[in-house]
């Protein structure tokens, strides 16, 4: 006859912010509507009563926030709107409450997402503009301590581009996205083979999973490939970068996983802090893989937990998709054991310890083109994580057919006194040039970012 | 004639109200296992040479439910959860006989699993073996779709005719989102459900056996009134209306001062802590606790801290004297033997009443010193300790309060810090302590006037509150109105009125329902002028790229308050001239 509350075992904290008056458009799936149905079920379980789960209201991201991670052109202000900055503050929030110690984990529920948000924004990609988890991070290793190992594990159906791009030359952050393979889903990347920059080889990883993937076939990677190499890698914080698009009702990806399933992997991974991604099966599938996530984050009994239309079976995988499954699998954990023979084959060696690339992005929803050129010094000098230079033009493909070159110099925050001065050089030289339309220059190591404009 | 009556843990205390004055007022040691004659003590000192036949209205405010959940004063009582999936429902097996049944409705209202008949029939087994008369029915998502409690009523009635005298369904009595706390409210009420209805009958019997014909009421935990003959749900909604009454008597007091208030009431072992804003009292976001039960019945916002007068000063092991929270008797100024806060007060001189000798020597005896001066600096650091105690208590209550969640752009944006500008204080030692505590806290002090009968007064002056939702899905044609009566539960909406079905309908519908219920209370100082629409959200339901329907939820209530006629009589008169705050709106 008495009233014994669910033993939690970890404390929990939850920033959740549905932000019902934001939407892309009035029909996009990035609309008001979408957290709806699993705001209801959070409220209907009773989860916030739970002693041990705590809410919090979240903060607004600041401007230097989001430009210590973010070339934003033509600047912060023009592309991270009030629903971004709360969504950002948000995960910073979660970090916060986290390091505090308040709670042993947190989840931020919030929308928009984030992780298709590269380092040079020009507009939305993917229902992205800046990158809430990366944003996190960043304020985290400023905030509390710069050496901070990170590992990330995006769980999201689609490669999370975004992230990749902006850790892409960073040995201290351990990248590793799950996904759709590129070759039959939006963003089209995500190969296993794209492994991180020259001095940062296989700090990137990339798992494309074929079409149909289930819960056994998802877990097989987690078991056998993830855990393994997080466990190697020991990292200080376990970032789950939580998209709910691999749900097998979601009506963007072909993906089939349950909310068992996600539970499941959310307590292997045993993550301390999630950040909501993408997940457009607003109704069949959120509301139950958010409960599922948070139950399984707090150490609940998530037995109990299913759509209601689950059937054991959906969570079997065919032995012809399982194949598939391990051979990716074999051929990542080459990669992961071979990490320090590789040669980077994406990256043209200039002289000077220099790296060269060229890439193309995309913006879907703003309709934008960039051409970038990247170029990565690989500094000899110890703990030094050297720097970068950016050459960028975004053609801006709608009505106005405008282009607009910029240029940016990065300075991360481990950085040697001659990587500083080479850098600060260098942004002096592309503000003279007068071939861009702006140049910035995003210090890390002072926490400091400059942006110039030709006007 | 009006009176109101607070029916306390250790007094019942009354006050008469008479041409808009306070007449007479009374105090008498509750009588915990005879509530009824407490009342009628009092009622008999108030009415003593009046004319009865005056007394139109009388508000109780007792502690009755609280008792009887306290000393589990109720028949064995069963409940059937039907929770579908989620949280493993095991810890909600509250009753002494708990049944969790198949069957399920999702989050928009649809009947996802049916029941199984079989399990039914044994279900019905059970109950019958089981011998119990009292029954909760609690299903996840009821309030979207209560079909499925009211089948299953419907079936135990065939089956198990005048077997069943209570069965309480818990679309009903707790008509918000929130399990958990549904099964709890609703099983809470069923188990109090034949006590309440006794004490109601008592007390109606006892108050027409002296010849009184006034309309009887109860005073909710929301500090407004409902009825005394008419509550289903009366049990659990009058749990913490101790609280509520001496808010609501901060309220008659003091209710033209529209600055942000902070409430102290002090009493012996324990003191109150609220907040006013524009007048207004803050509610508990999600509902009212008691002991272990989290209700979803809503409540005035409080903090109870177990310090109050009588709280005893002690020395530590490292030989600090402080106060603790617990009382061990009286203070030594009044008849004692051990020093306590109030002793502090004496010796300070703060009140003038009491042996101030007796609060010396108890100190003495503390401090090994029989120097007045050390005593009178130990003295005042013990009421320093004090001050200290509710300053960190009302921090975090304000910290708590700018946690609270918000969940669109414009709330987070708008969303103003609450900073307390006055600080008002109730009960006995009032007088004693208030200077220095606003002193401490920065505030500007207010004694309201009658301060020592404010719960009473509290009471006799509220005026009925209501608390009604709508929810509408205009895809799948229905609205739902919470509530008891027929009105309520699942509306269809009709193929022509779809595209209709505006907001502004809504609004209307919930208007025009919350006003009738108004109405059905009887009470002609309840007019619809006090039906406000508190919130409302609409959201497009969106499928493949097309507008299905949309979905609003709104609240419409009759927020707490004070009887109109009585607005300006007892209210204590201030200097000051600071603006009036902005009425906030505070979501329960």
């Amino acid at each position: 006859m008495k009233n014994t509350l669910p033993q939690i075992k970890n404390r929990l904290g939850l920033v959740f912010f549905p932000a019902y008056d934001w939407a892309i458009t009035p029909d996009h799936p990035e609309r008001e509507e979408r957290l709806l149905y699993t705001h209801d079920q959070i409220l209907e379980e009773g989860l916030l009563d739970l002693p041990g789960i705590q809410e919090f209201k979240p903060e607004l991201a600041t401007e230097k926030d989001v430009a210590r991670v973010h070339i934003c052109v033509p600047n912060v202000t023009n592309l991270a709107t009030t629903s971004h900055l709360i969504s950002a503050g948000g995960a910073i929030t979660a970090a916060k409450k986290y390091l505090d110690g308040l709670v042993d984990k947190a989840f931020a529920l919030v929308r928009p997402p984030g992780h298709h948000a590269f380092r040079v924004v020009h507009g939305n990609r993917g229902f992205c503009n800046i990158n809430n988890e990366a944003i996190m991070v960043e304020w985290l290793r400023t905030t509390y301590n710069p050496n901070l190992k990170i590992a990330f594990i995006d769980t999201d159906a689609h490669h999370a581009d975004g992230t990749q791009d902006i850790y892409y030359h960073d040995p201290h952050v351990l990248h590793i996205s799950i996904h759709q393979d590129g070759r039959t889903l939006y963003p089209g990347t995500g190969f296993s083979w794209e492994l991180g920059g020259p001095g940062a080889m296989g700090m990137t990883l990339n798992i494309p999973l074929p079409p149909y993937t289930t819960d056994e076939g998802y877990l097989y990677v987690i078991d056998q490939l993830i855990l393994p190499i997080v466990q190697e890698f020991k990292p200080d914080i376990i970032i789950n970068s939580a998209g709910q698009d691999n749900h097998y009702s979601d009506p963007l990806t072909n993906m089939s996983i349950t909310a068992q399933g996600y539970a499941r992997l959310n307590q292997k991974l045993d993550p301390q802090l999630a950040v909501l991604q993408g997940g457009y099966s607003i109704e069949d599938a959120l509301p139950y893989v958010n409960v599922g996530i948070i139950l399984a984050m707090a150490g609940l009994d998530y037995s109990h937990l299913r759509e209601p239309d689950y059937t054991p079976s959906r969570s079997l995988q065919t032995v012809k998709v399982l194949d598939r499954i391990k051979k990716v699998t074999e051929q990542v954990r080459y990669y992961w054991e071979n990490r320090q023979r590789l040669v980077s084959n994406e990256f043209q060696h200039l002289e000077d310890d220099y790296y060269y690339r060229e890439k193309q992005i995309f913006y879907d929803t703003d309709y934008i083109s960039e051409d970038q050129k990247e170029i990565v010094k690989l500094c000899s000098t110890d703990n030094c994580q050297g720097h970068l230079f950016i050459e960028s033009v975004g053609h801006h493909l709608g009505r106005t057919g405008h282009q607009v070159p910029i240029a940016a110099v990065i300075l991360p925050r481990l950085s040697c006194k001659e990587c500083q001065k080479t850098a600060r050089e260098k942004y002096a030289k592309y503000c003279a040039s007068k071939q861009f339309h702006h140049v910035y220059l995003q210090d890390q190591v002072a926490d400091e970012y400059i942006h110039w404009s030709q006007n | 004639m009006i009176i109101g009556i607070d029916i306390g843990g250790t007094h019942t205390d009354g006050v008469l109200i008479k041409n808009q004055q306070i007449h007479q007022t009374s105090k008498v040691i509750t009588d915990q296992n005879n509530l009824t004659t407490s009342i009628l003590k009092v009622l008999d000192n108030l009415l003593l040479n009046q004319d009865k036949d005056q007394v139109t209205r009388i508000v109780f405010s007792t502690t009755l439910t609280t008792n009887l959940i306290a000393q589990k004063n109720y028949p064995p009582t069963g409940l059937i959860m039907i929770p579908g999936p989620g949280l493993n429902p095991d810890w909600l097996k509250i009753a002494a006989h708990n049944w969790v049944i198949s069957g399920s409705i999702d989050h928009r209202g649809r009947q996802v699993t049916a029941f199984n008949q079989e399990e039914l029939n044994q279900l019905q087994a059970e109950i019958q073996c089981a011998g119990i008369t009292d029954l909760a029915i609690v299903g996840k998502f009821s309030t979207r779709n209560p079909v499925q409690e009211k089948q299953l009523t419907a079936f135990l009635q065939s089956s198990l005719p005048d077997r069943l005298r209570n069965i309480q369904l818990g679309h009903q009595i707790a008509p918000v989102l929130n399990f958990p706390r549904r099964v709890q409210t609703t099983w809470l009420n069923t188990a109090v459900y034949q006590e309440y209805s006794k004490f109601a009958a008592s007390v109606q019997r006892s108050v027409l056996e002296r010849g009184i014909t006034a309309e009887l009421f109860l005073l909710k935990a929301d500090g407004g009134t409902m009825p005394l003959e008419n509550g289903l749900s009366a049990g659990v909604e009058t749990i913490k209306s101790g609280p509520a009454a001496s808010i609501m008597g901060f309220l008659a007091l003091t209710g033209t001062d529209n600055r942000t208030s902070l409430l102290l009431d002090i009493g012996g072992t324990t003191t109150d802590i609220a907040l006013l804003i524009g007048g207004i009292p803050l509610f508990e976001p999600e509902g009212v606790q008691i002991g272990n039960y989290n209700t979803s019945v809503r409540g005035l916002l409080n903090r109870s801290i177990s310090f109050g007068g009588d709280s005893y000063v002690y020395k530590d092991q490292t030989g600090n004297i402080r106060l603790q929270s617990k009382r061990i008797g009286p203070a030594a100024a009044f008849g004692g033997n051990t020093p306590t806060l109030t002793d502090a007060l004496v010796i300070t001189k703060l009140m003038s009443k009491g042996d101030r000798e007796h609060a010396f020597s108890a100190f003495e005896q503390l401090t090994e010193n029989n120097d007045p001066n050390q005593i009178i600096t130990t003295a005042r650091a013990i009421i320093q300790q004090f001050y200290q105690i509710i300053a960190s208590e009302v921090e975090k209550l304000l910290n708590e309060l700018k946690q609270r969640p918000v969940y669109t752009i414009h709330e987070l944006l708008t969303d103003s810090e609450l900073k307390p500008e006055v600080v008002m204080m109730i009960g006995g030692p009032a007088n004693a302590l208030l200077p220095g505590i606003a002193e401490f806290l920065d505030l500007e002090p207010v004694l309201p006037r009658y301060h020592h009968v404010a719960n009473a007064l509290g009471a006799a002056l509220a005026r009925p509150t209501l608390r009604e939702t709508l929810y509408a899905d205009t895809e799948q044609r229905f609205y739902i109105l919470s509530g008891k009566d027929e009105a309520s539960g699942k509306q269809s909406i009709n193929h022509t009125q779809k595209n209709n079905f505006t907001l502004d309908k809504a609004k209307k519908i919930l208007l025009d329902y919350t006003t009738s219920l108004a109405v059905q209370k009887q009470n002609p100082v309840c007019s619809d002028d006090f039906v406000e629409i508190t919130f409302e959200e609409s959201f497009n339901i969106v499928r493949d790229y097309q507008t299905r329907g949309q979905i609003f939820r709104l609240e419409a209530q009759i927020k707490p308050g004070i009887i109109s006629d009585f607005t300006d009589t007892f209210i204590t008169k201030t200097n000051s001239t600071s603006p009036l705050s902005p009425e906030r709106r505070v979501k329960p």
